[in-house]
């Protein structure tokens, strides 16, 4: 069969076609969104270097991967897949997607959590089909972003969470999103839906990891909707395989007096993208954007991120922090848009990063549009290595060079670090970080 | 009878520049006492400072430092704070994310590992931790704040002097640590150093103002100029600079070596 399989776009579009009875199988706005999507996708294409927002990225490797759409995995294999997965088991109630699929034998879900409903995409197209509806590829924009489309056009499990006017959920919901390893390349286009209506509050945490030991693509699209007065945090750490390719958006839409905190964290795979859009659609509502990338050795990790301040009095504050190491390479891309009404809008937006190998490289660029006149609005962006006089201090107090300069590159990302609430979270991506280290024991050891 | 720290002739350039600082100076301190280097602002005080403690911007280029009958610039600069050398910075370093207590279980740790000893026990450090804390009245929240992060520069030079306490060093070099500070600050820092005087350790005050030198009393005062030192007395010479100025002894001096 091999001689039919394509590579790109093409090999995507049939992928679809082999799916198409089953993905055809949903409610009739679900199907016209779907074929949407995917003319959408066709048209877009897969960005080259030549698109301005990949000018950085280059896709030539996921291109040239001839990927299937993963089948459903076996329940055994799934079970294999998540024992002993990074980041597998954060003490709370865990949603499990193995290749795009919910296994519930797996998750650790009730169907209601302090009176939210928390189920599967499949399950929730039955079950609350209105909030489905309601919210499915609404933030998500098709329009202009090629993955998305794509993520919409397969999209057919993953999660949906949905919040009632004043409840309060009050352990975080995690999902542990695994890649299976197998015989050839496989893409998985996972769905995540977050709405918390007003007054409600809620944590949702996806971890995207794989045992995988080949080529892979993990697709995965979050929507958020932060009704009047919500408060919504949401972690994504994608912690991928050597060679897994890792695609993904998260969409933020917020009411008035809302407050989102939303964490990009990469420690892995061979090359990342993400998307982060946040959109302050409500008076007074507050966005907190937060980011770590760690760099390794012919990785690549990719950040955009749009904040859209669409009401007046919004607050906004981002911060991404990069360590590069090896032959790694990161891109920040940073754009805050101030519409016209926004008057009253106080953005705050920086970038940092810190370069330990000659051969690293960072593309970083702020990029604000502001077309209000009542505007605070600063960022900054900074690349450096390390700081000489800092790895002195330390060994001046016995520390050995190693061991000062593990200690001060954990200095450097404990401010995005301290902003991780859930405590054994935060524990698991500072053991990633000492794991990461050139000389992690020591400082682990050092710091305990 | 060996002082503990015998510096001759010593030459040394920014590595960068190769701008020479120090241009042959030499120094001796034994065990017990109290030196105070002064001298104008680029004399080379704070270089004379970083050298000692390693840091590896400077170069010597010719002279010799001997510390303990040993050769102190062979040694690393961790090497030298495990050999009981000390320096308080004149801008101490923030770390964020590492709580003071853990980063000086840290360089106690290291010190330890150095001499083959095992780790400190948990509760010793504790307890002594609690101990040198209230001998410099630092409040104890600070233990468990980040080293230095968002610290007054008071309590900044005041974390140093508890990090030296808490080291227990044999020599004691203070790049200055009065700088800065107002007089409350000021009483605490030098009744921290004089609690830590004893006849084995060694203590080099350097500093800008004569003030510090009523809190702290050295043994001996140098004046710093132009890469050497070049006046030594007691105390009362800090005194004579105090009323006089620099200029009286830089004004055409010759450089002498020191007779201490």
């Amino acid at each position: 069969m091999n001689a039919l399989q394509k590579t790109g776009v093409e090999g995507f579009l049939a992928n679809f076609r082999a799916l198409e009875g089953e993905l055809g199988a949903g409610p009739e706005w679900l199907t016209s969104r779907r074929r949407e999507a995917l003319d959408r996708f066709a048209k877009l294409g897969i960005p080259t270097t030549k698109h301005e927002d990949y000018r950085f990225t280059n896709l030539r490797g996921l291109v040239g991967t001839e990927f299937e759409s993963a089948p459903r995995p076996s329940l055994e294999a799934a079970r294999e897949a998540i024992d002993g997965a990074p980041f597998a088991d954060l003490g709370c109630p865990r949603a499990v997607i193995v290749d795009g699929y919910f296994v519930s034998e797996l998750s650790t879900i009730p169907a209601e959590i302090d009176g939210a409903r928390i189920m599967s995409f499949a399950r929730a197209l039955e079950e609350m089909p209105e909030i489905v509806e309601a919210h499915f590829a609404k933030r998500a924009s098709i329009e202009s972003n090629a993955f998305n489309a794509l993520n919409t056009a397969f999209a057919r499990d993953g999660l949906v969470v949905h919040v009632p006017k004043r409840a309060v959920v009050e352990q975080p919901i995690h999902i542990l999103s695994v890649t299976t390893d197998g015989a050839s390349p496989v893409a998985t286009h996972g769905r995540y839906l977050i709405v918390a209506e007003t007054s409600s509050q809620v944590t949702v945490i996806e971890t995207h990891v794989s045992t995988a030991d080949r080529a892979y693509l993990t697709n995965p699209v979050t929507e958020i909707v932060a009704g009047a007065n919500a408060n919504v945090d949401h972690y994504r750490i994608q912690a991928e395989a050597a060679d897994g390719f890792h695609v993904g958006s998260v969409h933020t839409w917020q009411d008035r007096d809302s407050v989102t905190s939303t964490h990009t964290i990469s420690i892995g795979g061979r090359l990342a993208r993400n998307d982060a859009v946040a959109t302050l659609g409500g008076m007074a509502a507050e966005a907190n954007l937060n980011g770590l990338y760690l760099v390794g050795d012919e990785e690549h990790v990719d950040n955009h991120t749009t904040l859209v301040h669409a009401a007046e009095g919004c607050s906004s504050r981002e911060v991404y922090k990069g360590v590069l190491d090896g032959s790694g390479r990161a891109v920040f891309h940073g754009r805050i848009l101030v519409e016209k009404d926004a008057q009253e809008t106080d953005s705050y937006q920086t970038n940092n990063n810190l370069l330990l190998s000659r051969e690293s490289r960072v593309n970083t660029k702020p990029q604000l549009e502001i077309y209000a006149d009542q505007v605070k609005c600063s960022h900054g962006a900074t690349i450096g290595q390390m700081d000489a006089e800092s790895v002195f201090y330390l060994r001046s107090r016995g520390i050995d060079r190693q061991a000062a300069e593990g200690m001060l590159i954990f200095a450097f990302a404990s401010e995005v670090l301290d902003t991780v609430r859930v405590e054994a979270l935060r524990e698991q991506i500072t053991d990633r970080l000492f794991d990461w280290l050139p000389q992690g024991d020591v400082v682990r050891e050092a710091l305990r | 009878m060996t002082k503990m720290l015998e510096i001759k002739d010593l030459h040394a350039r920014v590595e960068e520049t190769g701008e020479e600082i120090l241009k042959g100076l030499s120094l001796s301190v034994g065990a017990g006492e109290v030196h105070s280097i002064m001298g104008p602002n680029g004399s080379g005080k704070s270089t004379l400072a970083q050298v000692l403690a390693g840091r590896d911007s400077y170069e010597v280029t010719s002279g010799s430092v001997t510390y303990q009958g040993r050769d102190l610039l062979e040694l690393s600069p961790e090497a030298r704070a495990c050999e009981g050398v000390f320096l308080a910075f004149q801008y101490p370093i923030e770390i964020p994310g590492v709580s003071n207590t853990y980063f000086l279980k840290a360089a106690v740790n290291a010190r330890r590992k150095y001499r083959d000893e095992g780790e400190v026990d948990a509760m010793d450090f504790l307890k002594l931790i609690r101990e040198k804390a209230a001998l410099l009245n630092m409040d104890t929240s600070l233990l468990n704040r980040p080293v230095n992060q968002g610290f007054s520069g008071g309590e900044k030079k005041r974390n140093e002097i508890f990090q030296m306490a808490m080291l227990e060093p044999q020599l004691a070099i203070l790049d200055e640590t009065d700088s800065g500070l107002d007089i409350d600050a000021m009483k605490v820092v030098a009744n921290g150093v004089n609690q830590l005087r004893s006849p084995e350790r060694a203590i080099i005050v350097v500093t800008h103002y004569q003030r510090l030198l009523d809190y702290i009393v050295p043994d001996y005062v140098h004046v710093l100029y132009d890469g050497r030192i070049v006046k030594s007395g007691d105390k009362s010479l800090a005194l004579e600079l105090e009323d006089k100025g620099y200029g009286w002894i830089t004004e055409g001096a010759q450089p002498e070596a020191s007779t201490i």
